[in-house]
């Protein structure tokens, strides 16, 4: 009776006549040479195995050709791109271990299970390589706060983040929210897992040996999320919300269950090769492990474990369902391995073995119901060099003059309004929500600039941040990409940290599109470019493309994730002003650089025109000037200056510190803009009045310009531009303006 | 077989954070005759026996000993004879209600049945 | 003087609190799984925060049955110290070690940060050295942490001086009388939504969770007529 449930499968023949293959995502050309590959018609299973591998999600085959142009070697990279995590040598036989990954899609259609998962999915990325998770970090995007709907998808996105995190015992450390229209009915969830690992534990997702048995731990498999992967990889449309099903449920009690086993096993030495199923499940991890070891895999589905009766060798490879992992052992401690799985009340089962035929066969009910060459999955799925096109935007924006806005001569107005726009206002509201502490490790905590986790059992710490400005990216592509990595590593810097390497989420529209694939190209080559010049490569990371709603796509936002090394906890640095009489000094040079500001967005309404521009050798100056003072024990507070210029970085380490400051800044700009430009390469320092002269030789012998422009004082943020009084606010009354305007939204 | 479908809710005087949101929020939709929200939890227990006194005094303790915590909350169930395993449904399936508290009230009645779920 | 620190499926304050003992008095410390069915070895056992069975049912609900329970009971009724942190406390309310009850947090949100706490009653082996009535900056991260109980056992745990811990300042959760922490009658059993393991290092952001660790090795040891300091 279960049998009911089965719809019965076209046949290989019908899926070629009536095109099934199309509603898979698989084109006329792609399934002419599945069909080659196998030198026949596929049958429903295979196309179905084909249709996930093949998605852009597991192939990258529409930015393949350019995530190639992104540096991915240096001297302390251990592992790059290709595993489920990049790793990082921080010395002492330590590493770090991290990936950023995307669910865009998943969040749109059902915010909290969809943003949960993306959480488990990240953790499972960075425990698999063997690494112990110590740290979560999300960047989000959403529309504008004043729309009900995304006040839903906000709210639950997080709650599911938190919901997630505090279970499973990570800490959610930091991260960034940004608000803007561009990103209504796409909202962006990007999750971002930070590990630790000595270098001999480092594991790999490889199916070694031939004749190994394959093991399958964490809950059964059942019919949720079929086609996730595929679903990522395709446009948001009024029918997404019908798309239910789809949306996996995650069980973070599991997770954890599964992390404690999996680390375990790894530690225990036995384990030859594990991996997540992750999007595109058993199909991908078992055709990914096989394929790295050039072997070939059979499973024996009768043996998966299942949730629900009567499911279908598709169903069972094609299944999302959360908290499970394949690795591969020898027979002989396979026996060790189930004990480890048993003590921590999970399944742990056998379902297949490597072969050496290089070839992915699936048993079912005593028949083979697939066989198809590994390689043809993996590595032979076509790359498309898709056509690009510079945007008409584009070409309109070099023509406005964004310093010609009338001048806000309001400038306290203006700073109380800068200040409660929510995407600069205090996240307080979010973070609270995360444990940010468990773990006990957790010494700047969210808020910062970058957050910083200590090491136990050593000097030193690991500094984390998230970054991306989308307008800056919709403004200028190529600028906008610079920016992202220069703005992740001066936060890395000003927290005292090296910056080490990256982790990119790039979060685009559709790529059919020339004008998309324009901001594609230029965006990886600003970011490949910065990352040379600031030796930070790219070890690893995610593409989500495809997000776009009824308006059109979202601003391209390609997150940074980025982790540096503290190399010893005195070097620790926050941005929040220390003590009363501490000298302030604001390094870099401030231009008149309006285009994508915050300030253009709120007090004018508009993002247009250039953003500000970028120079990546002042940056890597600045970047080398500040560490070295930090490190040099000269500097009491260090905060970068983003979104809102110098008038908010001023106000934000006043209200951290709880101080005031007494500021005049001497500039050749209109007031307004010398306190809101958003000009790069520049850093709000304090520094103890005994250590300002020492500071400034420094700075000179950097070659760093500078303007001491006041110092800490008081309960007040007075600020003069040449003398000539502009904003006087008691601390108390910005703290209230920036810590209620979330919490006032969300009521 | 019998089914036991458990209620258990916040007791009546202890605060329920959870019922005021949704008593709130569906009061900001417009629900005015919205008087009060109890948020609880349903559990529902196959119970592979056909006892029903039996069946009555094993959920009873395990609602005290585990579903539900009686310093801050209420339980009730009901039992109800099921579908045996691959059969049909009874149509003439027993219901009886059960609740915590010192006198746990008991009816006995003819459910309507649904004659749907089961076997096709 | 032996620690033991549960550890159940889901737990996830176990390493914090192994690494606090360390850090603060550097006594002998376990993990002792939940199976476990002895420990008579240890002469305090510490139930860490986490989402034991996954805070399922309800929170503490599940882990409060599982083998090392019984144990824990019967070291209570040795007198020895136990103390339940977060889910810990509320697995001892469970278990009925402790009473009154942990409800959803009033504004049904986790919530995570440092929180000020009152010291009501440092005559326990928990808090021995703070002063009564100081205040203490201490971390929260909970979701369930409203502490409630009827009229009458509130009036019982005053008359007895039961209430250990009461937040100063905003009320973090909607706790009756702003109870943080509660204590046995014998107040050897001390349960607290409030981590004390995660403030004991200026790095962490307070220090002020270090002194109940050193509590609970000075009177251990006044107890024992072991040789003070060490």
């Amino acid at each position: 009776m279960a049998q009911q449930l089965s719809v019965k499968e076209p046949t290989p023949e019908q899926i070629a006549e009536q095109q099934i293959y199309k509603q898979m995502g698989v084109t006329d050309e792609e399934y002419g040479k599945i069909c080659g590959f196998l030198g026949r018609k596929p049958n429903y299973t295979e196309i179905g195995v084909f249709s996930v591998m093949w998605s852009e999600h597991c192939s990258y085959k529409n930015s393949k050709p350019v995530l190639r142009r992104f540096p991915t070697s240096g001297p302390r990279v251990l592992v790059g791109p290709g595993e489920g995590a990049g790793v990082v040598d921080i010395g002492d036989n330590m590493a770090v271990s991290f990936k950023i990954e995307s669910h865009n899609h998943p969040s749109a259609v059902e915010p909290h299970q969809g943003a949960a998962t993306g959480v488990g999915g990240i953790i499972r990325f960075i425990f698999s390589m063997g690494a112990r998770p110590i740290a979560l970090l999300n960047s989000l995007r959403f529309g504008r706060l004043d729309n009900e709907r995304v006040k839903y998808l906000f709210e639950n996105v997080v709650g599911g983040i938190a919901g997630y995190g505090n279970c499973v015992g990570i800490p959610t450390v930091g991260g960034e929210v940004m608000f803007d229209e561009s990103y209504e009915g796409n909202p962006l969830v990007n999750a971002m897992c930070v590990g630790i690992i000595e270098h001999d534990k480092i594991q790999r997702g490889v199916a070694q040996g031939i004749g190994n048995p394959v093991y399958y731990v964490g809950p059964a498999t059942g019919r949720d999320g079929i086609h996730g992967a595929t679903f990522a990889s395709e446009e948001l449309t009024e029918e997404s919300e019908s798309k239910r099903p789809q949306v996996q449920v995650g069980d973070p009690f599991m997770e954890k269950l599964v992390m404690e086993a999996c680390l375990e096993l790894i530690n225990s030495g036995i384990v030859l090769g594990i991996q997540d199923m992750g999007a595109a499940g058993l199909t991908c991890s078992s055709s990914e492990m096989a394929s790295k070891a050039g072997n070939g895999m059979e499973l024996y589905l009768d043996d998966v474990p299942q949730r629900e009766e009567g499911m279908t060798p598709y169903e069972m490879m094609l299944s999302e369902s959360q908290e499970r992992m394949l690795f591969v052992v020898e027979p002989d401690k396979a026996a060790q391995a189930i004990a480890i799985c048993e003590r921590w009340g999970l399944i742990c089962a056998k379902v297949g073995k490597v072969t050496d035929d290089g070839r992915l066969k699936l048993f079912h009910k005593g028949e083979i119901v697939a066989d198809i060459p590994v390689a043809a999955l993996v590595d032979e799925c076509p790359v498309y060099h898709k056509p690009s096109k510079v945007p008409a935007y584009y070409e309109a924006n070099g023509k406005i003059d964004t310093a010609r806005y009338p001048e806000v001569t309001d400038l306290q107005g203006a700073l109380e309004k800068v200040l409660a726009s929510p995407s600069v206002a205090s996240k307080e509201w979010v973070y609270n929500q995360y444990d940010y502490m468990v773990r006990t490790s957790t010494v700047v905590r969210p808020g910062s600039d970058a957050a910083v986790v200590s090491i136990r059992g050593t000097r030193k710490a690991i500094a984390m941040t998230t970054d991306c400005n989308g307008r800056y990216v919709y403004l200028d592509p190529e600028v906008g990409g610079k920016i992202a990595v220069s703005e992740a590593a001066r936060n890395i810097v000003c927290s005292g940290a090296e910056p080490l390497a990256v982790t990119d989420n790039l979060n685009f529209g559709s790529p059919e599109k020339p004008e998309i694939f324009w901001q594609l190209e230029k965006a990886v080559d600003g970011i490949a470019e910065a990352c040379r010049k600031l030796n930070t490569p790219v070890i690893g990371g995610n593409v989500s493309l495809y997000n776009e709603n009824a308006k059109g796509a979202i601003y391209p936002t390609p997150v940074i994730g980025m982790v540096g090394l503290v190399h010893d906890i005195e070097h620790i640095t926050t941005q929040s002003f220390k003590k009363d009489g501490d000298i302030i000094v604001l390094l870099g040079e401030t231009k008149a650089e309006l285009g994508g500001s915050e300030f253009q967005y709120v007090m004018h309404g508009v993002t247009e025109g250039r953003p500000p521009q970028l120079d990546l050798d002042a940056e890597k100056k600045l970047h080398d000037a500040v560490l070295s003072a930090i490190q040099a024990g000269l500097v009491a507070s260090a905060h970068d200056l983003s979104d809102g210029g110098l008038a908010v970085a001023l106000a934000e380490s006043c209200i951290s510190g709880g101080l005031g400051a007494e500021v005049d800044f001497t500039t050749g700009l209109r007031a307004d803009i010398a306190l809101f430009s958003e000009s790069q390469s520049r850093v709000l320092l304090s520094a103890d009045p005994s250590r300002i002269e020492r500071l400034r030789q420094h700075l000179d012998q950097h070659r760093v310009p500078y303007q001491v422009i006041g110092k800490v004082k008081g309960e007040q943020l007075n600020i003069q531009v040449n003398g000539k009084p502009a904003i006087q606010s008691p601390v108390e009354r910005l703290e209230k303006i920036w810590k209620d305007a979330i919490p006032c939204l969300m009521k | 077989m019998i089914k036991a479908t458990v209620y258990v809710t916040i007791k009546q005087g202890v605060l329920d954070p959870q019922g005021n949101a949704v008593q709130g929020a569906l009061h900001s939709m417009g629900f005015q005759e919205v008087s009060k929200a109890r948020v609880g939890k349903y559990i529902e227990l196959e119970l592979g026996t056909d006892d029903f006194a039996e069946a009555e005094n094993r959920v009873k303790a395990m609602c005290d000993k585990l579903l539900a915590n009686t310093v801050i909350e209420d339980y009730r169930f009901e039992l109800e004879a099921t579908a045996q395993q691959g059969g049909s449904v009874n149509p003439a399936a027993l219901k009886q209600q059960v609740s915590s508290g010192s006198s746990a009230a008991l009816s006995e009645q003819v459910s309507e049945g649904n004659l749907e779920e089961g076997g096709q | 003087m032996n620690f033991a620190v549960l550890v159940f499926p889901g737990s996830n304050c176990d390493i914090d609190c192994y690494k606090a003992v360390e850090d603060t008095i550097g006594q002998p410390v376990d993990y002792v799984w939940h199976t476990a069915t002895d420990l008579s070895p240890y002469d305090c056992i510490i139930v860490p925060g986490g989402f034991s069975y996954g805070d399922y049912l309800r929170c503490g609900a599940i882990a409060r049955f599982a083998p090392v329970m019984n144990e824990v009971v019967k070291a209570a009724e040795a007198g020895k110290f136990v103390f339940g942190i977060c889910n810990g406390f509320q697995i001892l309310t469970e278990s009925g070690l402790l009473p009154g009850a942990l409800l959803r947090n009033k504004t049904m949100k986790f919530r995570c940060h440092p929180v000020t706490l009152r010291v009501e009653n440092n005559h326990t082996p928990f808090t021995s050295q703070y002063a009564q009535g100081e205040t203490i900056d201490i971390p929260i991260a909970h979701g369930d942490g409203n502490y409630y109980c009827d009229a009458e056992t509130l009036e019982r745990l005053k008359a007895n001086n039961q209430i250990v811990f009461r937040y100063t300042g905003e009320n973090p959760n909607g706790s009756v009388d702003d109870i943080a922490g509660v204590c046995n009658e014998n107040g050897n059993v001390l349960g607290m939504m409030p981590h004390p393991e995660r403030a004991v290092h200026r790095l962490l952001g307070s220090e002020d969770g270090r002194r109940m660790f050193t509590s609970i090795l000075q009177t251990w040891r006044e107890r024992h007529g072991a040789a003070a300091i060490g």
